[in-house]
């Protein structure tokens, strides 16, 4: 049998439309308008048998992470509005983001509480973003070193005019006023000059 | 240590979507072509390795399993490599150790990657999704949640060496991208065909400042494959085989606080000293004729000028004003297009890379062949703003020719 032939006796079952899409992405978890919108193509009428076929798929697992040693960073910044530092004696060096083992001398830190106040290391605009941040571009992302630690941390820098941006400028920290113990619960502003 | 040479090369041409093809597909066309290539058959192999990098694009964990099995390699040792965008480079590295201690006479080293079945249903595009796979790369508890991308990390240094050196500016970096896609224009494997001008880069629109459109590489699909052999089976089956005389690799700190300084890639400078070393090579501008550098960005290339030391600390900028680092120029960089002409198949890059060097070596580059070079490097990172670098020299003739 050649392989053009090959379908042409066979009895075609049209996939019900309405109800693929539906299906199809309740599981996906998008709205079905979307699902129909990339696949409109593929339902006016019958394909050849040896064209590339898609389907709408997902990959999905769901968590119930723990923090385990850095904990109390997310305790004092989702509860108390507070930025932690992990500070080893030994070294005289101090983390944020923290660690409770010290990577240097493998000795143990101690938290400490910062000021929240640092000046801008490097800094970057994005204005294409993931999937995750769509509608939030153009955002600022910025290394900040903190005041009272030897770190830089990556953060968010909001500014009405982004262009404004520059390495070395003050920046301090404000909290979310809901927080949910994640790290986007802060972000950065420019102090007043002379602050 | 045994020596190892590369006696055989394929490719995929790198393309946006391969609509036609799976990964172990795709895979299955590369490793074919490299066969024919060497003039083995695949029950030759005697060990493979595979430089795979997101699970996400391929819709697989651990899709080794299936590539191995698809190309009939069942029971032969093998292993499955993943440094992020360096993961062609290391997979190189990882068959070379495999025949270098004498595990293996014959391995094959082979890259794949998907990434646009990666789908943005709200979007109706890929790219946000394949962005939202590789954002996931990034700390998860303190740094994914700012939404930086992979080009935000790379903007974030080359800002940084911008404030340090005041280069590269964006005309340097325009420069950079109108050279990688002019070398991409003649290399038929390449994703971009477009031969572009200053300003069409500098009026491009901003993705993550201080880089426009053209200054990022692009997402493609393919595989890349090289076959690997030692000095005595290189000599039976193969004419003019390409010796790798150097190897160096680095995995500097990810979280960037722990680094000395945002504006160079200490990952980089490790990894070329390492390769340099075992090369014999003490000045790599004049002892290499040509390199393929990373240039997942066009600020990163110039950055990479300086970071495998073929120009002084700083220079970078130079190099491009000066054309030295065009196809006619003293020391090409990229004819094969890099990332930013060619493509970015992640897995496969490395390797495609590493082929561009074996094929200018041999005098096979067809249009975009150099007058009679005789030994390159390959520089191929990733990670969070260069964590991981392999630098890899290549040459022909004998071993130490
Ligand atoms: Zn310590």
């Amino acid at each position: 049998m050649h392989k053009k032939d090959m379908a042409k006796d066979w009895q075609f079952t049209q996939t019900d439309k309405t109800k693929w899409i539906e299906t199809e992405a309740s599981r996906i978890g998008v709205t079905p308008f979307d699902v129909e919108k990339a696949f409109s193509s593929e339902f006016d009428g019958k394909k050849d048998l040896f064209s590339p076929l898609e389907i709408p798929d997902v990959m999905k697992v769901t968590y119930k992470y723990t923090y385990g040693g850095q904990s109390a960073f997310f305790r004092a910044l989702r509860d108390y509005g507070k930025l932690l530092g992990a500070k080893c004696e030994a070294c005289d060096f101090t983390y944020c983001p923290p660690r409770k083992n010290c990577s240097r001398c493998y000795g143990e830190t101690q938290w400490v509480e910062l000021p929240g106040t640092g000046k801008i290391a490097s800094y970057t605009t994005i204005y294409k973003g993931t999937s995750l941040i769509t509608g939030k571009t153009p955002c600022i992302c910025a290394y900040v070193s903190l005041d009272e630690t030897d770190f830089v941390v990556l953060t968010n820098v909001e500014m009405d005019d982004p262009s404004k941006a520059k390495v070395g400028m003050r920046v301090k920290a404000v909290f979310k006023p809901e927080r949910t113990g994640r790290v986007s619960d802060f972000y950065f502003t420019a102090m007043s000059e002379g602050a | 240590m045994r020596r190892v040479a590369i006696v055989g090369v394929g490719t995929t041409p790198f393309k946006p979507r391969f609509i036609d093809k799976t990964y172990f597909e795709l895979a299955f066309d590369a490793a074919k072509d490299a066969f024919t290539d060497a003039e083995i058959k695949h029950t030759d192999v005697e060990s493979t390795v595979y430089g795979i990098y997101n699970d996400l694009f391929e819709r697989q964990v651990q899709p080794d399993l299936y590539v191995h099995d698809y190309l009939g390699m069942g029971g032969k040792p093998s292993m499955r490599v993943n440094t992020g965008g360096a993961t062609g480079g290391s997979a190189i590295r990882a068959g070379f150790m495999e025949v270098a201690s004498g595990q293996s006479d014959l391995t094959m080293v082979l890259g794949v990657e998907k990434c646009s079945d990666c789908f943005d249903y709200r979007m109706g595009q890929s790219s946000p999704e394949v962005l939202k796979s590789i954002s996931y790369t990034a700390d998860m508890t303190y740094e994914q949640p700012t939404g930086r991308t992979a080009a935000a990390s790379f903007a974030l240094a080359v800002i940084a060496h911008q404030k340090k050196y005041g280069n590269p500016t964006a005309e340097q970096m325009a420069k950079v991208s109108v050279k990688n896609h002019g070398n991409a224009a003649l290399n038929p494997i390449a994703q971009s065909g477009k031969v572009l001008t200053l300003e069409d880069v500098m009026n491009s629109p901003m993705i993550a400042y201080p880089f426009r459109f053209y200054d990022n590489c692009l997402y493609s699909e393919g595989s890349s494959c090289v076959i690997l052999a030692s000095e005595e089976k290189a000599k039976k089956i193969c004419k003019n085989p390409i010796w790798i005389t150097g190897l160096g690799a680095s995995l500097d700190y990810a979280i960037l606080g722990n680094r000395e300084n945002l504006y160079t890639f200490e990952a980089s400078r490790q990894a070329a000293k390492r390769a340099y070393k075992m090369a014999g090579i003490t000045k790599p501008r004049q002892e290499l004729d040509l390199a393929e550098l990373h240039d997942a960005f066009t600020g990163t290339e110039i950055m990479a000028y300086q970071d495998c030391f073929l120009c002084e600390e700083g220079e970078g900028g130079h190099l491009i004003d000066q054309n030295i680092t065009e196809r006619n120029g003293s020391f090409p960089v990229n004819t094969s297009g890099g990332l930013i002409g060619c493509g970015h198949a992640v897995g496969a890059t490395g390797i495609m890379q590493t082929i561009e060097i074996y094929n200018q070596l041999q005098g096979r580059a067809g249009r975009r062949q150099l007058d009679d070079p005789r030994r390159g490097l390959v520089q191929s990172i990733g990670g969070i703003a260069c964590a991981w670098t392999v630098c890899i020299v290549l040459a022909k003739g004998g071993y130490n020719a």
